[in-house]
């Protein structure tokens, strides 16, 4: 369904001396269809990034993109607004998502109204429908997002993503801004949702107990790289790469040193923090090795 | 219904300030002078009765060296001042909107139309308006114009930082990611959402507006044959024995007190509106 080949977004800074932040860098990776696949990894290592990128909201530096056998990235503006329909994000902040001048009805008929093919009347019966999908009463219709709470800001944004029918959603860490009383509601409405429409997802998230909740499968990232990705499972019971277990277990491992600089680090981007940390790691970057079926780790401590 | 609504809403906020009430109120009155000026005029002002009578029951405000009343100068004068204020403000307002919008939206013309921008601002704004109104034949017309040209640099460079900032929040993505295209995108999601700066604007660029066209008429660069504040100023300052004799106190000051109210009461407005559209002033210009 998607493919995602080295991917890299470096923004760049300064006109005179230019300086890049390397936000992406080089990710690789495939979601089936129907399945779910988690990006973890602390805020700022590029998660938000990868979603924007796959959906073209943000122009890659380089890399490719397919979408369903589509080019993403050849994509004209006019043809790219065809496929965007397929395809849709679900934003952290769910009042943010939300036109503050809208009413919540208007923001969910919106994309029904710009697709077109549809008379007010069937509009108005799909938004019902749409509201009753994701739990909504139908007097909330004529609110405003500021009148709703997170909770249902969020189910009014999932409503909106769903009125095009998507085949592919990027979730950016649907939950953390929400309550933790409403989280599990939200994240087991996406997952039920996921079930019976037969979606697509990219979670992305920097809680892992709410990925493995979510996911089939899950990529950790670590500053625009991901450094291990394989089946949920195997990555719970059977993390290699030293950072994983730190994000597993935060308490077992020697807390990582934060550094700025790592840019200028030719080897591995996590050698500035990892307590294996060999020769090796400082001089070359570490190539990602199947270790188990779909399991695959950048580190050279593993073999 | 929900307009009304809102608009219930944002008179109910607006009412929390007092320096906006006052603002109001005094700008009303203008308003209203300017509007039925016929009715509530004694006099025509162009019409010509013994000259330079002093205040009286006759003439409330005396007459002036041709024998106009001045009274009806002032209240005739209402108009021309905020008829232009109006005028430009609003004229400008859109010019300074839609390249803002567009300038704020397009990465390549915004930056092009910066750099025009960017001169504009760079010329002192009075001292020019003086030298381009020296040189064209003075008239209302000519005068906005003028205006027009030096007022929407700055609208557009307000409007457009705004728009760099809308057009990454969320919702301006999430419309992009169901297709719809950037007319649709400029006039729904970004144009209600820079309004209320734009009205703030709006008010501050009339305030300027009568203040320049005021300076110009009393320095005899504005249209001789209007009746405006700034030219009753013009045509008593030059009369030879304004200050050494009680004649300023009719002739001058109440024209003087009618731009600066005026000019007050829209500042005040402007503050009480800046509140309402950042929250974070609020209460910081309170008397």
């Amino acid at each position: 369904m998607i493919e995602v080949k080295d991917l890299r977004k470096y923004f760049s800074s300064g006109i005179l001396k230019k300086q890049y932040i390397k936000a992406v860098d080089g990710v690789s990776f495939q979601i089936e269809r129907g399945e779910t696949l988690g990006l973890v990894g602390e805020s700022g290592c590029g998660k938000t990034t990868v979603g924007k990128l796959l959906l073209r909201l943000i122009e890659p530096t380089s890399g490719k993109i397919s979408f369903d056998g589509i080019d993403l990235l050849q994509l004209k503006k006019k043809e790219l607004r065809k496929v965007r329909p397929r395809m849709q994000m679900i934003f952290q902040d769910p009042e943010a998502s939300l036109n503050p001048g809208m009413k919540v009805g208007d923001s969910i008929a919106e994309p029904l109204k710009l697709q077109g093919g549809l008379n007010k009347r069937e509009i108005k019966n799909k938004v019902s429908e749409l509201i009753e999908t994701v739990g909504l009463n139908p007097e909330h219709v004529n609110r405003y997002p500021y009148q709703l709470s997170g909770g249902q800001n969020q189910r009014v944004v999932l409503a909106r993503v769903l009125a095009l029918n998507p085949d592919f959603i990027v979730a950016d860490e649907p939950t953390s801004s929400l309550d933790v009383s409403v989280q599990a509601q939200i994240l087991n409405l996406i997952r039920d949702l996921k079930r019976e429409l037969h979606l697509t997802l990219l979670f992305i998230s920097h809680d892992l107990e709410v990925v493995r909740h979510m996911s089939d499968r899950i990529a950790v990232m670590y500053h625009g790289k991901i450094v291990e990705i394989g089946n949920a499972k195997d990555i719970f019971n059977d993390a290699r790469h030293p950072y994983t277990n730190t994000l597993i277990s935060p308490a077992s491992i020697v807390d990582i040193k934060t550094t700025s600089d790592y840019h200028g680090v030719s080897g591995c981007v996590f050698y500035p923090g990892c307590p294996f940390a060999a020769e090796i790691c400082s001089k070359k970057e570490p190539e990602m090795v199947e270790i188990g079926s779909g399991h695959w780790v950048a580190c050279y401590y593993i073999s | 219904m929900t307009e009304i609504k809102d608009l219930n809403r944002f008179w109910n906020a607006y009412k929390e300030s007092r320096l906006g009430l006052i603002g109001l109120a005094i700008l009303l009155f203008f308003v209203t002078l300017a509007v039925f000026a016929p009715y509530i005029a004694p006099y025509d002002p162009h019409e010509m009765f013994k000259p330079m009578e002093h205040p009286g029951s006759d003439h409330l405000l005396g007459t002036n060296d041709i024998g106009q009343d001045i009274l009806s100068e002032l209240i005739y004068g209402a108009r021309v001042s905020l008829f232009i204020a109006f005028f430009v403000s609003v004229v400008s307002g859109i010019i300074g909107t839609a390249f803002g919008l567009l300038s704020g939206y397009f990465e390549m013309f915004g930056f092009f139309l910066m750099r025009i921008v960017d001169a504009f601002l760079a010329i002192p704004r009075l001292p020019l308006i003086i030298v381009i109104a020296a040189f064209m034949r003075p008239s209302i017309w000519n005068l906005i114009f003028i205006f027009i040209i030096l007022g929407w640099p700055i609208t557009t460079r307000i409007i457009r930082s705004e728009v760099l900032s809308l057009r990454t929040r969320n919702y301006v993505e999430a419309a992009r990611m169901v297709g719809a295209p950037d007319t649709y995108i400029l006039m729904k999601h970004i144009l209600p959402n820079v309004f209320p700066l734009l009205v703030v604007r709006l008010i501050i660029e009339a305030s300027h507006v009568i203040i320049a066209e005021s300076s110009l008429s009393f320095l005899g660069l504005g249209d001789p044959t209007a009746k405006s504040w700034g030219m009753i100023l013009h045509y008593a300052f030059v009369y030879p024995t304004i200050f050494i004799s009680d004649l300023w106190m009719w002739w001058m000051l109440p024209a003087g007190l009618c731009i600066t109210f005026t000019i007050l009461s829209l500042t005040f407005i402007g503050y009480a509106l800046e509140e309402l559209v950042n929250p974070r002033l609020r209460g910081m210009t309170r008397i």
